[in-house]
């Protein structure tokens, strides 16, 4: 849990952090994945990870790579978007009957 | 309001029905008292104006009304009101006005109720001490200087402080329970499905559920029978019967058999150990069965709810792109608007859950982190339905300990992730708990219990939790 790796999430998470909060949710994220790393010993009590019995192995599943993509320009991702006051997005008006 | 006036909401509710007040009196009651703490507990997001009328509430209620008839509650700013802000505590959603209403909230008003204000939150849900609200933490009545727990914390704050007579908030892993506890109040997370989650902000689908707060079991349980109940408008809500919760709050727990975990409550601090032994103790003079059930360890099931929650949490909130929802800052291409925009909105906590949630979805971390938490959380449920076969409820302590200190934990996650050590199991096994305040710490501090039942088993729990409460004398509103 690297900073390469915090920068590729936030890529993949369409999220932009500053480098000294990159560095502590770097130092953070890696404390609570070791955190979640006893789940291994608590799921394999009962049937091993990747097993026969396991419908999740990797193998059966067909996980593809995540990469990221190039981005759309703006005007064409924005197209169909609602209109907006200049900071925020406006409500549309409601359909009749479509209010509860 | 004066030292004769009702309480508690049901106290209030036979005061009316006898004609002794009436709501408009009630109501200004709770006005002078958010006039006088609002401020410093910092527990609204907006308050309903003088104004704001609540139709026909103007003589006394009619035959066969809801005890909430004339009286006035809040909603977590998570809840859509239509036409008032929900921010669900984010600087993302500052502003943000639903088009439409959560179920809910049409459910209180045919119950005659009315809203006094929306309360604040940790942002979209993500904290355990409101101290992740963009608007600033709430404090917790009983000492300022404390957190009211989270992420209901402003909700819990206001029920405590007598400034509303009930609130509802939402319970992920444990944000209904946990501000209960810090606060003193009572507070029910039910059964998945059992209450309306349309127009309730999503956080992690599978276990967001909305509950109520009240100053006791029996408010509580009044409120969850006027708002709990089949919704067409969510595809998860329960069809079965609602029965008679009210009732049950009054009824003998003589005969009821509670679970304790084999080895006590851990971890839990030495007055939290002393509080739990007392109320065990009190449950056994009324009449109940005590006895060993297994459980996992509570720290596999927090590891299981991280994951899980952080996992749901990175898919439901990419909706907030800056293109539908909120704020929109610039940028020139439509990945550098989304970035920047979800880069000012979000607070830490939720861009700390949401990368964790994109890596244990990401390819080649999926199997180690998202599928094994899966997989414990079936393990997690089976262990839960299997305790559940040999008692009616299940008694942990809500919380390791009392409300702690403002910034104690605010740079330690996961210091912060074990407030809810306790309450992530029930979340995760979609079962009904009930927080009940039992005692105080050394400091004069709330504590409580939690009892979790089998699915659809609010009754019980409301059974058991109104005899601890009566044989603890932490019932009845006395507040801080």
């Amino acid at each position: 849990m690297d900073a390469e790796l915090i920068r590729r999430l936030e890529t993949l998470a369409g999220l932009s952090c500053a480098p000294d909060e990159r560095e502590a949710l770097s130092r953070d994220l890696r404390g609570i994945v070791a955190f979640a790393d006893r789940l291994a010993a608590f799921v394999e009590e009962d049937a091993p990870a990747g097993g026969p019995d396991d419908p999740h192995r990797a193998d059966t599943v067909g996980v593809r790579a995540d990469r990221p993509r190039p981005s759309l320009p703006r005007a064409d991702a924005l197209s169909g978007a609602a209109a907006t006051d200049g900071d925020h997005v406006l409500t549309p008006p409601l359909r009749a009957g479509g209010g509860r | 309001m004066s030292g004769s006036a009702p309480t508690t909401l049901l106290a209030a509710a036979a005061a009316l029905r006898g004609g002794e007040t009436t709501a408009a009196a009630l109501d200004a009651g709770l006005r002078d008292a958010a006039d006088a703490r609002a401020g410093d507990l910092n527990c609204f997001t907006w308050r309903a104006a003088a104004a704001d009328p609540f139709p026909g509430c103007e003589g006394g209620p009619p035959a066969g009304a809801s005890p909430l008839w004339g009286l006035g509650g809040a909603v977590k700013a998570n809840i859509c009101v239509r036409g008032r802000v929900a921010d669900c505590g984010s600087r993302l959603l500052a502003g943000w006005r639903p088009p439409y209403q959560a179920t809910v909230v049409g459910r209180l008003r045919e119950a005659g109720a009315h809203l006094v204000g929306a309360t604040v939150m940790d942002e979209f849900g993500m904290g355990s001490s409101t101290e992740h609200a963009a608007t600033g933490p709430a404090r917790n009545p009983h000492d300022p200087t404390r957190v009211p727990g989270g992420s209901s914390g402003g909700a819990a704050a206001a029920v405590a402080a007598g400034l509303a007579w009930f609130a509802l908030g939402s319970d992920t892993g444990g944000s209904v329970r946990q501000p209960a506890h810090c606060c003193g109040v009572a507070g029910l997370r039910p059964t998945y499905g059992r209450i309306s989650r349309h127009g309730l902000v999503a956080f992690a689908s599978s276990l967001d559920q909305i509950g109520p707060l009240a100053r006791t079991v029996a408010d509580c349980a009044a409120v969850y029978e006027a708002v709990a109940g089949h919704d067409a408008a969510d595809a998860t809500s329960l069809r079965a019967p609602l029965g008679a919760p009210l009732d049950a709050a009054g009824r003998s727990a003589a005969g009821l058999t509670v679970g304790v975990p084999r080895g006590g409550p851990t971890p839990a601090d030495a007055d939290t150990v002393s509080d739990f032994e007392a109320s065990m103790e009190a449950l056994r003079a009324a009449g109940v069965t005590v006895t060993d059930i297994d459980l996992p360890d509570p720290d596999i099931m927090l590891a299981a709810y991280t994951v899980i929650a952080a996992a749901e949490v990175s898919a439901n909130l990419a909706r907030f792109d800056g293109a539908v929802y909120g704020a929109r800052a610039v940028g020139d291409t439509y990945a550098d608007m989304v970035a920047r925009t979800r880069a000012e909105g979000f607070g830490r906590e939720v861009k700390r859950r949401i990368l964790l949630g994109t890596y244990v979805l990401s390819a080649g971390y999926r199997d180690a982190y998202y599928e094994r938490a899966q997989r414990a959380r079936r393990r997690v449920a089976a262990a839960y339905a299997a305790a559940l076969s040999a008692c009616d409820a299940i008694a942990t302590p809500t919380a390791p300990a009392a409300a702690f200190p403002l910034g104690d934990k605010l740079d330690d996650p996961l210091r912060m992730y074990r407030s809810d050590v306790h309450t992530v199991g029930p979340s995760l096994s979609g079962l009904p708990a009930l927080t009940v305040p039992t005692g105080r710490d050394r400091d004069g501090l709330p504590l409580s219990l939690q009892l979790t039942g089998p699915a659809l088993g609010e009754e019980t729990l409301f059974t058991l939790g109104a005899a601890v409460e009566a044989a603890r004398g932490e019932g009845g509103g006395g507040g801080p």
